[in-house]
């Protein structure tokens, strides 16, 4: 293909740029799509540690809904997802709007915010695992300080295990969402602060009505990569809670993966599999709706 | 037997790797290049979940490996009935090599006609109490003889500064605790007739729901820390004198004396079950190569060989499955496990008996029983009775 | 009225820098827990605080994990491994790099029908957790014939890679002015002619904010290499995973496992320190169209 504009007849440059995305194409329909489509398969049979290709309707999906560990992990993918979500945009876009006040050491405050995403979840994980350890860890050093009543005990409650996984979440990606919207903030107009100085305006009511909804196309490119995390998030649980206590902070990737290998239930794990795609594309697809739907009304 | 001038390789996934088991495998290792065969180990990460998403690729992709590791069972079975394993049962018998290996410890591995999946190397026990001897002295107590008596001296243990029980509370640890009660209550022969006659009789009888009442108990006593903590780190806790006891399979004798501490002066063992001796066979699958592997006999040869055996028990902690391999090396824990086994009092641990997926539906009964303490002993009984008493 | 003006300016910096500086604190505190642990030795590191000072600070243990540290029967640390990484990382990464960019150049700048589409059907694939498709392509590298092989383990990393990687290059290219192009074709360049001598010049920031994310991918990942790289091909990660240190007793060294763990990590957060700069112009250049 590399020689193709140098062979005779020349190759239409956009026949080219066709031709330069039939690798990918392919790779995408027979590795994803193929994959995807296989997983559906085998969610309607009776498949345990092999495939095995006999039709046995919806039993799988009936017993998985009817599973209180799905349940669970299912809804933690909204809780852990919406507060992940909701705290890396919250905290980038203050340290980035922070930043963008003519800060000394700005660069160094940049490196010291991102270095996080060069590290695995696992290396992620571990380190807060530590700290967050109730009898060595941060709640230990502070009685020692002298705050002998001082509790952080998240790992050990059920009900806020889910928490550890947001902190160690949002340190690892806050600062790539600051450096996302950071950017944004740089592109926007000087004009708009000249001529909020002329009208008086304040600047957090600057901020809050003109700058958050410009930073809008930002928002999204942190979106999709967080939310490639949250539907991804395997190895950060594994490391930090196990799941647990109890399974509750169980997520759905953890839910397949564990039926499909240590339990050797495939056609659970693809049923749950398939249930989790079927969200993820009902979430892209209302998206993509109130997208256009946002575009036409402007 | 001829031999091809190139010696013949094995090989072997395994994750048998802190201490005391990396030792241990070690043995048989040593056995197999003695035989003339070459050892190729994979240890692959994440334990069970890593093997066996490595070992069902390798048989995907029509490339399996020559023996994988894990407590056998119901899966050898399973997948020796799909073709898979290979039958070893000709060429034990023609070698004498399962001879003196008690029926227990074949039946689970074989198949509807005597075929032979898996390699019996060890027995395990699972449910062993360990204790620390410095803290029941410190409390001025004797270790329990029953959960009862247990549950009556935690009071004192926790407060003259101990945790009174180590727990790793991760869903194959508490599993262990579990089973370790209910074996206590049920007894031999009414366990047997749970897990594997799935007599519903016993499902129904008030013993299990209070398995589930014991365990609510214990889950209190616990500490903050034991939250998805590991075995080795939990087993620490009594190894360093500040648990009173752990409830963990043989391997953790081998690992406390692999830490280096004393039996009898720093801890003991007595059987969490009281009578009932709830034991597993660690072994390996032998997966069916399609073809003639000198290096797989001599693999299993070297599984088989009694002095390999006991080697091999004496750092991990087990009994070998061999009755005419050598026990009196063994220490004093495996060497009580020894006698029990010859007094027959072995029953299969659940995992065993049941699909892996009915005991993993059990071990998610259990973690969130252990952690959410709204559910109530009875309702969890019930549950757990239906897993097991509906599992294929 | 000026000088309260001043001191709520005064006080407002302040504050400021003082909010900066705690969330600095909050991003370097696990960073330099784990290296502290790291340089404890064993007993100090089960026992103590984690915020204790190590109390004879040295490198023993990263000696160890390096040199020495056994998994099962092979005691020569995690560095045999270490080029098996390397090489996996550069044609994994330099791969999905090349294609990203190719594929970015192709969809945001060529009007091309359906360029939505395949980006769509693209994106999906940043979804899938990887583990569920392991087996259908160990299946389909089986019937390829190059199952356990470095062709198999490159092909699985440039594939998990392609969807995330086009996108970065694609918003970079949409943003540029059109006119580079028509100007190229006016010259009679072709396809690869425009993207070589115009493009590929103006993509160095992007292509480290790219290569930042999937040198990390690539290297960190440990499940993927143990399965489809072969025996002879299995990064430094499986024998970091799969590592037991144990000392000359017999006693569990965590310091061990840390070190090899942190060492193990430096390779992409070194990269990361070197060319950080170049990464947020880059995300600057890149990452504001949505």
């Amino acid at each position: 293909m590399t020689i193709s504009h140098r062979t005779r007849p020349r190759l239409r440059p956009r026949t080219v740029a066709q031709l330069v995305l039939l690798p990918t194409i392919l790779l995408t329909v027979i590795g994803y799509h193929g994959s995807i489509l296989w997983t559906i398969v085998l969610s309607f049979t009776p498949s345990r540690m092999l495939p095995v290709y006999r039709w046995t309707g919806f039993d799988m999906y009936e017993r998985l809904l009817n599973t209180e560990r799905w349940q669970v992990a299912y809804q933690n993918l909204f809780i852990f997802g919406g507060l992940y979500i909701g705290f890396c945009l919250l905290f980038g876009l203050v340290l980035a709007i922070l930043l963008d006040q003519g800060v000394k050491g700005r660069s160094i405050l940049q490196t010291i915010f991102l270095y996080p995403i060069a590290l695995s979840f696992v290396v992620t994980g571990l380190a807060w695992k530590w700290l967050l350890n109730p009898t060595t860890g941060l709640q230990d050093f502070v009685r020692s300080l002298g705050w002998e009543n001082f509790t952080l005990d998240l790992l050990s409650s059920p009900d806020r295990a889910i928490y550890t996984l947001v902190i160690a979440g949002v340190w690892h990606s806050a600062g790539l969402t600051m450096v996302i919207l950071f950017a944004g903030l740089q592109s926007i107009d000087h004009e708009i602060w000249r001529a909020s100085r002329v009208d008086g305006i304040p600047r957090w009511r600057m901020y809050l009505h003109v700058v958050i909804p410009m930073l809008w196309p930002v928002v999204v490119t942190c979106l999709v990569l967080l939310s490639m995390n949250v539907v991804r998030s395997y190895e950060l649980i594994v490391v930090l809670t196990g799941g647990g206590p109890g399974f509750s902070t169980d997520v759905p990737a953890k839910f397949i993966i564990d039926h499909y290998f240590a339990r050797q239930s495939v056609c659970l794990a693809s049923a749950a599999e398939t249930l989790r795609l079927l969200t993820v594309a009902a979430i892209l697809a209302i998206s993509a709706l109130s997208r256009r739907g946002g575009e036409a009304a402007t | 037997m001829l031999r091809s001038s190139q010696a013949e390789q094995v090989e072997v996934i395994h994750w048998l790797n802190t201490a005391a088991e990396s030792a241990a495998i070690q043995h048989v290792a040593d056995k197999v290049e003695a035989l003339g065969s070459t050892w190729v180990e994979i240890v692959p990460p994440d334990g069970n979940t890593g093997a066996q998403a490595l070992f069902s690729s390798r048989i995907g992709g029509g490339d399996p490996p020559g023996a994988m590791f894990g407590s056998i069972g119901k899966q050898a079975q399973d997948l020796g009935e799909q073709g898979i394993l290979r039958d070893i049962r000709s060429f034990a018998d023609a070698e004498g090599l399962v001879d003196t290996v008690p029926q227990f410890a074949l039946e689970i591995v074989s198949g509807p006609e005597g075929q032979l999946y898996a390699v019996p190397l060890a027995v395990e026990t699972q449910n062993f109490i360990w204790y620390s001897v410095p803290v029941f002295e410190a409390a001025g107590l004797q270790p329990p003889a029953t959960w009862v008596e247990f549950l009556e001296q935690a009071p004192a243990l926790a407060e003259a500064g101990f945790i009174p029980i180590a727990v790793g509370a991760q869903g194959w640890q508490l599993n262990i605790l579990h089973f370790s009660i209910l074996g206590s209550l049920l007894g031999k022969d009414r366990y047997m007739a749970f897990y594997g006659d799935q007599d519903a009789d016993v499902g129904a009888s008030p013993e299990i729901a209070e398995s589930f009442r014991i365990l609510r108990e214990l889950s209190l006593l616990a500490d903050d820390g034991s939250a998805n903590r590991g075995w080795t780190e939990t087993l620490g806790l009594v190894a360093n004198g500040q648990a009173g006891i752990f409830v963990m399979g043989s391997w953790a004798g081998g690992e406390l004396a692999a830490l280096g501490h004393e039996y009898g002066t720093d801890w003991g063992c007595a059987i969490a079950g009281g009578d009932t001796w709830i034991v597993g066979s660690t072994g390996f699958m032998i997966p069916d190569l399609g073809r003639d592997s000198q290096g797989q006999d001599d693999f299993i040869r070297a599984q088989l060989d009694p002095a390999t055996q006991t080697a091999f028990s004496i750092d991990k902690g087990s009994i070998p499955t061999r009755t005419d391999a050598d026990t009196s090396v063994l220490t004093e824990c495996s060497q009580m496990v020894a006698q029990g086994m010859a007094e027959d009092r072995g029953v299969a641990n659940a995992s065993a008996i049941v699909s892996s997926d009915a005991s993993g539906q059990v071990t998610d009964l259990i973690v969130n029983f252990w952690s959410n303490t709204a559910i109530l002993p009875e309702d969890a009984a019930a549950q757990f009775a239906g897993i097991i008493l509906n599992d294929f | 009225m000026s000088t309260t003006r001043n001191s709520g300016v005064i006080i407002g910096r302040i504050g400021l820098y003082a909010f900066l500086i705690t969330a600095a604190a909050f991003f370097m505190i696990p960073l330099v827990i784990v290296f502290l642990t790291s340089l404890k030795d064993g007993v100090e590191a089960r026992t103590g605080s984690i915020f204790d000072l190590p109390q004879s600070p040295d490198l023993d243990s990263y000696v160890i994990a390096w040199t020495s540290a056994c998994i099962g029967r092979d005691c020569n640390g995690i560095s045999g491994r270490f080029w098996n990484s390397i090489t996996l990382t550069v044609l994994a990464s330099g791969l999905s790099l090349l294609f990203a960019s190719l594929n970015g150049f192709a969809l945001a700048m060529w009007n091309l029908r359906r360029a939505n589409l395949i980006l769509a059907m693209l994106l999906i694939g940043a979804f899938v957790p990887y583990q569920v498709m392991i087996y259908p392509l160990v299946r389909m590298f089986a019937i390829g014939g190059f199952h356990q092989t470095l062709a198999a383990i490159v092909t699985v990393h440039v594939l998990f890679g392609l969807p995330i990687l086009t996108l970065i290059f694609r918003n970079f290219y949409v943003g540029l002015p059109p006119e580079l192009i028509k100007a190229a074709r006016v010259d009679g360049a072709g396809f690869f002619q425009t993207w070589r001598l115009i493009i590929l010049p103006l993509s160095l920031n992007i292509f480290i904010v790219a290569g930042i994310l999937s040198v990390t991918g690539v290297w960190n990942d440990y499940l993927l290499g143990l399965i489809f790289a072969g025996a002879n091909w299995q990064p430094m990660t499986v024998s970091v995973a799969s590592l037991a240190a144990t000392n000359a007793t017999g006693v569990p060294d965590h310091a061990v496992n840390m070190s090899a763990t942190l060492l193990t990590a430096l390779p992409p957060l070194l990269l990361y320190l070197f060319s950080g700069k170049y990464f947020v112009r880059g995300v600057t250049a890149g990452a504001v169209k949505g």
